[in-house]
C-alpha cells in the first residue's frame, strides 16, 4: 500500500487547504517534509495517522475506535490554537493505491469535523466523520475497509515520532510480544476464540437441555418394561388357561364317549346332545340380538329430540306458508297488472268493441293500483328460513329410521324363556343320567358336569385377560411413539457433545496455534532485525545478531555469542536496536504499509547516521521523512548521490508569524546541484 | 360417570388396573352413544348443568362433529336456543349431557344395566 496523495484543510497551524503529491516514480522511495520547530511539519505526520485511525496510537497502547475527543485535542490541544482561532471545519483526504492479487484499487479515505452547533464547547458539539471510497464505490463500514489493507502494527510502529523510538528503546518485554501480536494479528485470533467460547456456552445450554428431556423420556424405558412385564405375565396365564381348557375338554369328550358307551343312558345321551345343540343356537341368536340392541341405542337420542325438532319445523314452517302466500299474492298481481298493461295498449276489445277514454283512464287508475299494491307486498315479502329445508329433510330422516324396541324387547323374551326352558330340559336328563343305576354313569356325569363348570369358569377368565391384554398393546403403542421421541433426543445430545468437544478443542487449539506463530514471527523477526541491524550498527565487527529472549526483551548478542545487557549500550545504539526491531516487524509483516518516521535522527552519531542515510531508501517501499531543519542540513550534507536520487519530492514547512500560520512549499526532487547551493 | 358406563375408549391409567370390574358387561360400547343419549336426556327433559372450565376439552371434538348424528343435534339447538356457531352447540351439548347422564348413571348404579325400552318409552 502507498500513500499517493494527501489533502488536509484546516489542519493544525495550516489555514486552508495544503496538498501533498506522493505519486511519481516507484524507485524513488523517499519524501521528505522540512521545517523550523513550530513550523507545522509534525502536523503532516498527524494528517496522515488522525485520518487513518482518528488518533495518534504510540507503542504499548492498546488499539481502541477513535473518539470526538480524539478530534477536539487536535482542534483545540495545541499551543498553536491558542494563537490561531480554531476552524472546526477539519478535514483530512488522503489517496492511496492498494495492489492485491496483480490488481491495483485507488482508495480515497476522507475523515472530516463539521460543528453540531455554531461555537462548539464540548467534544459532544462536534461531529467526526469517516468515508472510504474504493475505485470511487463508497463502503459501508470504513474502518473495516482500513483495517483490512493495513497491518495493525502500523499504527503504532510504522508511523512514529523519534521520541516513540526513544521510549521504545528503554521499554521491551510486554511491548515487544504485543508488536508481534499484532503483526500476528492475534487480536483477531482471540476474537475468534472468544466466538468459539460464546458458541460452546450455547452448546453446552443446548446439551443441558437434551439431557432434561432424555431424562424425562427415560421413565418411559420402565414404563415399556412394566407394560412388557404385564402382557408377558398376562400371555403366560392364557397359554396356561388355554391349554387346561383343552384337557379339559379332551376329558369331557372322553367323559361324554364314556357315557354314550353306556346302554341304560345312550337314548338319554342323544336327548341330551340334542338339547345341547338346541342351547347353542338358542345363546348364538341371542348373541345376534343383543348387537342389535347397539344400533337402536344409536338411534334412541335422534328420536328423542323428535318431538323438539317437530316443534321446531312448525314454526318454521309457519313462516314458509306466510311467504308462499306472499309469493302468490304478488304473482296474482302481476298477472292481473300484465293484462290490463295489454288490454291499455289495444284500440278494440278482443269482441270488437273499441274501447273508450273513459274506460283507458279506468284501466289506468288500475295499474297504479296494481304498482302500488306490488310495492307494498314485496316490502312486506319475509324472506326464507334457509334452515327450513334442512331441518323438515332431518325430520323426515328421523321420522322414516325405525325404533322397535318393542319388537327387540318381545324377541328377547322369546329366547330368554327358550334358553330357560332348554337349560333346565338338560338339567332334567342330566338329573336322569345321574340317578341311573350305574355308579359309573353317575360319576361319569358328576365328573362331567364339573368340567362343564370348570371349562366356563375358565374361558370367562380367558376372555378376560384378552380384554387386558388389548389394553396393554394400546399402551405399549402409546410409549413406543413416546420412545421414537428419545432416540431423536439421544442422537441429537449424542451430536451436541461431539460439537462441544470440537468445540472446546478448537479453542484450545487457537491458543496453542497463536503461542507457535508467535515463536515462528519471533524468529523472523529476529533474523529481519539482525540483517537491517548489521547495516545500521557503528561496531558491525563487535555485534552479531539480535535477539527476542523468551521474556520477548530485545537484546544485543556479540560476536562470542554473548548477550548484552541493554543498559550496557548508549542512547544512540538502543534506539538502533529498537529501529532494527521494528523495522525487522515491518518486513515480517504480510501487509505493506508506509513507514514515516518524524524527527528521528537526533541521537545518532555520524556513523549511524551515514549507515541509516545509505540504508534508508530499501527500508520500505515507501519512507516519509519528516525532520527539523537541522537534521535536514545534516542528511543534505551526508546523502550521498545515490540517496539524493532515490527522494521522490520535498517540502518546507514555513510558518508565517505574522499571519500565525503555517503553509507548506514545495521543493520537488533533491539534487546534487541543490545540495551545493545549501553549503 | 360416563366412563363408568363404557366398555372401551379413553380415560385408563396407563397401566390399567388389574381389578377393574369386567368390562364386557358395561352398557355402552363407545362413549359416543353414551353421550348423546345423555344429551338427548338433558334436552327432553329441558335440564343443563354448568361446567367449569373449557368445556370442548372434555371431549374429541373432530369426532364429535364427524359423527351421523351432530347435525340433527346443532340444528335444534341453534334453532330452539340461538346457538351462534358450533363451538356454542357443543358447550350447550355438553351442558345438557352432564344433566343427562346422572339419569342415564342414577339407573346403572340401581339396576347394574340400563333399560333402553324404557327411555324409548319417552319417544312421542
Amino acid at each position: 500500500m502507498r500513500i499517493t496523495k494527501l489533502q488536509a484543510k484546516n489542519f493544525g497551524p495550516y489555514r486552508g487547504t495544503i496538498e501533498l503529491n506522493f505519486s511519481g516514480d516507484k524507485n524513488k522511495t523517499l519524501w521528505i517534509v522540512w521545517g523550523n520547530n513550530g513550523a507545522g511539519k509534525t502536523h503532516v505526520y498527524k494528517a496522515i495517522k488522525w485520518c487513518l485511525y482518528g488518533w495518534d496510537p504510540s507503542p504499548g497502547d492498546k488499539i481502541r475506535p477513535a473518539t470526538n475527543r480524539d478530534a477536539w485535542d487536535l482542534l483545540y490541544g495545541t499551543n498553536l490554537d491558542q494563537i490561531v482561532p480554531p476552524d472546526p471545519y477539519m478535514s483530512v483526504y488522503l489517496w492511496l493505491e492498494h495492489e492485491e492479487e496483480g490488481s491495483k484499487h485507488q482508495y480515497l479515505i476522507t475523515r472530516r469535523v463539521t460543528p453540531v452547533v455554531a461555537n462548539p464547547r464540548t467534544p459532544a458539539q462536534i461531529d467526526v466523520q469517516l468515508e472510504v471510497k474504493i475505485d470511487g464505490v463508497k463502503k459501508e463500514n470504513p474502518r473495516e475497509a482500513i483495517e483490512a489493507i493495513l497491518p495493525v502494527a502500523a499504527s503504532q510502529f510504522f508511523m512514529f515520532h523519534g521520541e516513540e523510538i526513544r521510549k521504545m528503546s528503554l521499554r521491551h518485554g510486554e511491548d515487544v510480544k504485543d508488536a508481534i501480536e499484532l503483526i500476528l494479528e492475534a487480536q483477531t485470533f482471540r476474537q475468534g476464540r472468544d466466538h468459539l467460547v460464546k458458541i460452546s456456552r450455547q452448546i453446552e445450554r443446548d446439551v443441558d437441555e437434551e439431557r432434561a428431556t432424555v431424562g424425562e423420556l427415560g421413565n418411559y424405558l420402565s414404563i415399556k418394561k412394566q407394560i412388557n412385564e404385564k402382557i408377558d405375565s398376562y400371555k403366560q396365564e392364557i397359554d396356561g388357561i388355554q391349554k387346561e381348557i383343552s384337557s379339559r375338554k379332551e376329558r369331557l369328550d372322553e367323559v361324554d364317549r364314556r357315557l354314550r358307551s353306556q346302554e341304560a343312558s345312550q337314548i338319554l345321551m342323544g336327548q341330551l346332545d340334542e338339547k345341547r345343540q338346541q342351547l347353542n343356537q338358542a345363546e348364538e341368536d341371542r348373541t345376534s340380538l343383543i348387537a342389535r340392541e347397539s344400533d337402536l341405542v344409536a338411534e334412541l337420542p335422534a328420536k328423542l329430540i323428535l318431538s323438539d325438532l317437530k316443534q321446531v319445523l312448525a314454526k318454521k314452517e309457519q313462516r314458509h306458508k306466510r311467504i308462499e302466500q306472499q309469493l302468490e299474492q304478488i304473482a296474482e298481481l302481476r298477472g292481473a297488472r300484465s293484462l290490463a298493461e295489454k288490454i291499455a295498449g289495444m284500440e278494440r276489445c278482443i269482441c270488437g268493441t273499441k274501447i273508450t277514454s273513459v274506460e283507458k283512464a279506468h284501466l289506468k287508475g288500475e295499474l297504479g293500483f296494481y304498482a302500488e299494491k306490488l310495492k307494498e307486498l314485496q316490502s312486506k315479502l319475509e324472506t326464507e328460513d334457509p334452515t327450513y329445508y334442512e331441518v323438515r329433510d332431518t325430520v323426515t330422516a328421523i321420522s322414516n329410521s325405525r325404533l322397535d324396541f318393542e319388537e327387540y324387547k318381545r324377541d328377547r323374551d322369546r329366547l330368554d324363556l327358550r334358553i330357560d326352558e332348554l337349560r333346565s330340559s338338560i338339567k332334567g336328563i342330566e338329573k336322569d343320567l345321574a340317578e341311573s343305576d350305574m355308579s359309573a354313569v353317575r360319576d361319569l356325569q358328576r365328573e362331567r358336569t364339573g368340567l362343564i363348570q370348570e371349562i366356563a369358569r375358565k374361558e370367562e377368565r380367558l376372555g378376560s385377560l384378552n380384554d387386558k391384554l388389548e389394553e396393554q398393546a394400546v399402551f405399549l403403542n402409546k410409549v413406543e411413539k413416546n420412545l421414537k421421541r428419545v432416540d431423536i433426543h439421544t442422537n441429537v445430545k449424542k451430536s451436541l457433545e461431539r460439537q462441544l468437544e470440537i468445540a472446546s478443542a478448537a479453542g484450545s487449539a487457537f491458543e496453542d496455534v497463536l503461542l507457535e506463530l508467535t515463536e515462528v514471527k519471533r524468529e523472523v523477526i529476529e533474523r529481519e532485525a539482525t540483517s537491517i541491524f548489521r547495516k545500521l550498527t557503528n561496531k558491525p565487527d563487535e555485534y552479531d545478531a539480535i535477539v527476542v529472549d523468551e521474556n520477548y526483551d530485545v537484546a544485543v548478542m556479540n560476536k562470542d555469542k554473548k548477550l548484552l545487557e541493554r543498559e550496557k549500550l548508549s542512547t544512540g545504539e538502543r534506539e538502533i536496536v529498537a529501529l532494527s526491531f521494528i523495522l525487522g516487524l515491518m518486513h515480517a509483516s504480510e501487509k505493506d504499509a508506509p513507514l514515516v518516521l518524524d524527527t528521528f535522527f537526533t541521537h545518532l552519531d555520524d556513523a549511524h547516521y551515514t549507515n541509516i542515510v545509505t540504508s534508508l531508501p530499501d527500508f520500505a517501499k515507501q519512507v516519509i521523512l519528516i525532520l527539523t531543519n537541522v537534521e535536514y542540513q545534516n542528511l543534505r550534507e551526508r546523502a550521498s548521490e545515490n540517496f539524493l536520487q532515490r527522494v521522490a519530492g520535498s517540502w518546507h514547512a514555513v510558518r508565517d508569524q505574522g499571519r500565525k500560520e503555517s503553509h507548506l512549499e514545495s521543493e520537488g526532487e533533491l539534487v546534487p546541484i541543490q545540495v551545493a547551493k545549501v553549503h | 360417570m360416563f366412563r363408568a358406563m363404557i366398555r372401551s375408549g379413553p380415560g385408563e391409567e396407563i397401566l390399567g388396573a388389574d381389578d377393574d370390574t369386567d368390562k364386557r358387561f358395561r352398557p355402552f360400547g363407545s362413549s359416543l352413544p353414551a353421550f348423546y343419549l345423555a344429551v338427548a336426556l338433558g334436552i327432553t327433559s329441558d335440564a343443563k348443568l354448568e361446567i367449569q372450565g373449557e368445556k370442548a376439552q372434555l371431549l374429541r371434538l373432530d369426532l364429535l362433529k364427524s359423527s351421523k348424528h351432530f347435525h340433527s343435534f346443532r340444528q335444534l339447538i341453534k334453532s330452539k336456543w340461538d346457538a351462534k356457531d358450533d363451538r356454542a352447540v357443543v358447550d350447550m351439548m355438553v351442558e345438557f349431557a352432564e344433566a343427562g347422564v346422572r339419569e342415564l348413571f342414577g339407573m346403572y348404579q340401581k339396576t347394574g344395566t340400563i333399560d333402553f325400552y324404557k327411555i324409548s318409552q319417552k319417544v312421542e
